[in-house]
């Protein structure tokens, strides 16, 4: 037996001196037009196509800055594996290395972020800036209490802090003001840099916020980068390492976990399937017949893909390939059932009219996701389509060519296996499989949908509990509900944190909430510092003031001259804006989380943490009547767009099973000459792929898996694999009296290959770590399995077959 | 109470010492290096001072006594009996600070802010007799005066240089007697004194 064909006799000898040679011809055209490919196509790895599009104002804003919002310019790190001195000396190295890379607008690691340039303006501004800035601050009462508490300090082991800002500032808006930015903070001091609290091996942390917008994804990488850089140039010790977290991360990770996969899975299963087809077929021939329908269609999926959106999203592609792998059914299902003496040409003629409903079926249930309104699916639904059509079209046209006078044919099947798959056909027991899917499906109450957005990103789990765990320690965790401003100008943002912060005063004095983050905290109004400017008493007042609280302490005249003089320069300083803001770097990187600009429209963030009473609080800020203000319920609005996408998604997908039904129909009508005999047709076919849906949803139930919008789109991928052989099988019509049993048999033979090798890919994708894959996988192979089961049980039994 | 016969017994060293101050040195000519090693055979000891803050914004310097405690590698407590009681212990790299009539309890890294380290090791590097940090945050003078010495650090940072100006240290033998420190907001004069006898 020849490795390059086996011992059927060629019908047409001579016809190719090298038989192979067209065929791996046109595999190296295809390997080197996918080269060429790969190359001109832009993929990309944005996390905002994973997300689907928003329906109310709440989701809108949220996945709005999901994609470009602040945050996402917002790296977090963490170094550890190291003693704490050497953690402190990389996180200084680290930090400088960022700073001089000019790609932050602000690293952040210690105290000392705070340079001398910005303590200054800070310090300058103090009355205008402090919350503490009340008029009863400079009435003498109050000032003698702060001048005795001073005296007081001065004693103490704090004397020249105290003694450096005390008398300029005796009041002690300085220090309220930067007590106000501290906040909650949880970071810990350590050797002059932050480290994690509480954890147990010590951790050094960093904030980094780039300068490029997030959704510049080179620039968000090369972020990253920067700071693998900064940490590799600081020599680290053996065992320290950098934990880097943010949006910048993520899309790279997922693309990496997705690519990880997809090459495993590809090679994996790839290595399988060959060693089925040569055990099947003994012919490396057969590998690359397959081979050439599988490498077009997934070229002219990726190619329709990028010429309608531009570039390829990563895991579209990913997804998509592996989807792709049931093209390979094509060729099996040609090669198989030829005929003895058959002409490859004239098989291909004889199929087509089946091969090409199956096909047209598959790729107008795919065509729906088109439709669905959430990129990554239209990508997807775009990818398979595409590649579904141009596989079948290649096996109907380009393979009988390419294979001239090739006669690859299957071996028989093992006898016990043949028995038992002829002991299955036109079997009814396994019909009882479609009620007790049915009752368990009743009993469980339905499938179950998922309603977490993060399920549906390929963002490695291990990733987002590092976010996770680096945005607690750094005191930023994830937030529950958000307080969402809009206005024309920074101004009018300031003003409405500001009537929210009032609003929010009383919630956390009576303990509803544990407090809240504002913009106008850091910055406030400029109505709200002309309004301090205004109760600053004049030199005159102030100095008489001074006297009479001075009174019997043994303060020098003259000794808070300082005070005296910043009180009196506050009255004239123009109000401190996002413009001026130049020489506080630390400052405007507090404040570009809570208040920025897009699109001649400013945004402000309040964030409550701590919510107690979350009634009380949807009660205030509608209390406020504000159409610019507006509360937002983190995880109820992305559990309502998850949930939206999913009911659209299913919509489409059902409308697009209604069309298969009606294309089927049509199709079996026409020839079978009359519309009641198609419908009859059209049920007898659709009956084992309604079967095979029912069954799969109700183990993908039992076994624990909620349903994504990817699981509809492998159960509309399962349930067009599955018609190809209700059809196959359905439809296998004697070809000459005698020969009824030898064509079942082939039939057959070509359907169990089609089953095993589709089995092989998808049944492995459910070992990804990937959960989009995992969940396509386990519902295309559930589904191709109960599929063929289904359709072989309600197959017309042959009586011919001994 | 082992805390207490420990405390009584360096109390005791300490008394010792002081009694005969030549007892070490008697004979050897007093050099930093010298200072530095008897200062570091001393593992523990206790005294009290007197401080007295002068700050050109006060008329009239503040004054305030209490009871100091060195215990080796790295422990000083400094207690502030009166007019107001505070406790200020610095240990390893942390310092701790309590005022009990305010209730207050600060915790703080000594490199939470610059120039707190410097201000801490100009006392605490001297008892430990470790030249190498002190002299990694000072240039440092130093002569013999009298039957004891005196040492003169300046800060080596420009920046703290801006806040602390120079500490100035008398001692005999292996035994501080006085600080002088001049910094922004004043001249601190802390002299050091046998531990009250209540102990």
């Amino acid at each position: 037996m020849g490795v390059w064909g086996n011992s059927f006799p060629r019908p047409f000898p001579g016809m190719s001196r090298h038989p192979a040679a067209r065929l791996l011809g046109a595999l190296l055209v295809l390997a080197l037009l996918g080269a060429a490919l790969l190359r001109g196509v832009t993929f990309r790895a944005e996390m905002s196509d994973l997300l689907p599009p928003g329906s109310t104002p709440g989701a809108e804003f949220l996945l709005r800055e999901l994609r470009s919002g602040a945050a996402t310019t917002l790296l977090l790190a963490g170094i550890e594996g190291a003693p704490e001195p050497e953690l402190a000396r990389l996180s200084r190295a680290v930090a400088e290395g960022l700073r001089a890379s000019g790609r932050f607008a602000f690293v952040g690691n210690g105290v000392q972020d705070l340079g001398e340039a910005e303590r200054n303006l800070l310090f300058r501004y103090r009355y205008l800036l402090s919350p503490a800035t009340r008029p009863a601050l400079f009435e003498a009462p109050v000032l003698r209490e702060r001048m005795v508490a001073l005296l007081d300090g001065l004693r103490s082991a704090a004397s020249p802090l105290l003694a450096r800002f005390g008398f300029a500032d005796p009041v002690g808006a300085f220090f309220a003001l930067l007590g106000a930015w501290m906040g909650e903070s949880h970071v810990a001091l350590r050797e002059g840099v932050w480290f994690a609290e509480g954890s147990a091996a010590p951790r050094a942390l960093i904030i980094a916020r780039g300068k490029a917008s997030g959704l510049d994804l080179d620039a968000q990488a090369a972020a990253v980068a920067a700071f693998h850089t900064a940490f590799t140039a600081a020599k680290p010790a053996e065992g320290a390492r950098l934990l880097v977290s943010g949006p910048g991360v993520f899309s790279t990770a997922a693309a990496a976990a997705v690519r990880a996969d997809v090459q495993m899975i590809s090679l994996l299963s790839g290595l399988l399937i060959a060693a089925f087809l040569w055990w099947r077929y003994r012919s490396l021939l057969m590998l690359a017949a397959v081979a050439v329908p599988l490498l077009s269609g997934t070229l002219a999926g990726t190619l329709a893909v990028a010429l309608a959106f531009g570039a390829v999203n990563g895991a579209a592609f990913g997804f998509g390939m592996t989807m792709l792998g049931i093209i390979a059914d094509y060729p099996v299902l040609l090669v198989t059932q030829r005929r003895p003496q058959e002409r490859l040409d004239a098989t291909a003629r004889r199929l087509w009219p089946t091969l090409r409903l199956a096909a047209a079926a598959a790729t107008l249930g795919l065509s729906a996701m088109l439709a669905s309104g959430f990129p990554l699916l239209a990508q997807l639904g775009l990818f398979g389509a595409t590649g579904l059509l141009t596989g079948v079209a290649v096996t109907r046209w380009a393979l009988p060519w390419l294979l001239p006078g090739q006669a690859i044919g299957p071996r028989p099947l093992p006898r016990p296996l043949a028995r038992a798959l002829a002991g299955l056909r036109g079997a009814r027991w396994p019909l009882l499989a479609v009620p007790l899917a049915a009752l368990a499906l009743l009993a469980m109450g339905g499938p179950r949908w998922n309603r977490d957005l993060n399920r549906l990103s390929p963002v490695p789990q291990a990733q987002r509990d590092l976010d996770t765990e680096l945005r607690r320690q750094l005191g930023a965790p994830d937030v529950g509900v958000l307080i969402a401003l809009r206005g024309a100008d920074a101004e009018t943002v300031l003003r409405a944190a500001e009537r929210v912060g009032q609003a929010l005063g009383p919630m956390v004095a009576r303990g509803a909430l544990g407090g809240f983050d504002s913009p106008a905290r850091f910055l406030p109004s400029t109505a709200t510092q002309h309004a301090r400017q205004a109760i600053l008493p004049s030199a005159g007042a102030l100095r008489a003031r001074l006297a009479e609280a001075a009174a019997g302490l043994p303060f020098r005249p003259g000794a808070f001259d300082r005070f005296l003089t910043g009180v009196t320069e506050s009255h004239d300083l123009p109000p401190l804006t996002p413009a001026g803001l130049a020489e506080a770097p630390a400052l405007s990187a507090r404040l570009a989380l809570l208040l920025s600009e897009r699109g001649g429209v400013w945004q402000g963030l309040v964030v409550p943490s701590g919510v107690r009473d979350l009634p009380a609080l949807r009660a205030t800020v509608a209390g406020l009547s504000d159409p610019d203000i507006l509360l937002i319920e983190v995880k109820a609005e992305t559990e309502s767009v998850v949930a939206t996408t999913t009911a659209q998604a299913l919509r489409w997908a059902a409308l697009g099973g209604g069309a298969v039904f009606a294309l089927l129909a049509l199709v079996l009508g026409r020839q079978r000459g009359s519309a009641g005999a198609g419908l009859r047709a059209a049920l007898r076919t659709a009956a084992p792929i309604a079967g095979a849906l029912l069954v799969t949803l109700a183990l993908l139930a039992l076994g624990g898996q909620l349903l994504t919008p990817f699981h509809l789109v492998a159960l509309l991928l399962s349930a067009g694999v599955g018609m190809d052989y209700a059809l196959f099988l359905g439809s296998a019509a004697p070809a000459a009296p005698g020969e009824a049993a030898a064509e079942a048999e082939r039939t057959l033979g070509s359907v169990l290959n089609c089953t095993v090798t589709t089995l092989l890919t998808f049944g492995l994708l459910a070992f990804c770590s990937t959960p989009v894959l995992r969940g396509i996988g386990l519902t295309v192979a559930l589904g191709v399995a109960a599929a063929f089961t289904l359709a072989l049980a309600l197959a017309p039994r042959l009586r011919t077959h001994p | 109470m082992p805390l207490l016969s420990c405390s009584r017994r360096a109390a005791l060293r300490l008394a010792v010492l002081l009694a005969w101050p030549g007892a070490v040195l008697a004979q050897t000519a007093v050099t930093l290096e010298s200072v530095m090693a008897a200062l570091a055979a001393r593992r523990s000891g206790e005294a009290g001072f007197t401080e007295s803050k002068e700050i050109p914004e006060l008329d009239a310097p503040l004054r305030s006594t209490g009871t100091l405690a060195w215990a080796a590698p790295d422990r000083l407590e400094k207690h502030t009996l009166a007019p107001v009681e505070e406790i200020l212990r610095v240990e390893g790299d942390r310092l701790f600070l309590a005022r009990p009539a305010q209730n207050l309890q600060r915790s703080m890294g000594l490199d939470d802010v610059p120039e707190i380290r410097p201000l801490v090791e100009s006392i605490r590097a001297t008892l430990a007799g470790d030249l190498a940090t002190l002299q990694r945050h000072f240039e440092i003078g130093f002569r013999p005066e009298g039957t004891g010495w005196r040492m003169w650090l300046t800060p080596r940072s420009l920046r703290v240089r801006a806040a602390l100006q120079s500490v100035e240290i008398t001692g005999r033998g292996g035994e501080l007697t006085s600080l002088l420190t001049r910094g922004n907001e004043g001249t601190t004069r802390l002299v050091i004194t046998p531990p009250p006898a209540s102990r």
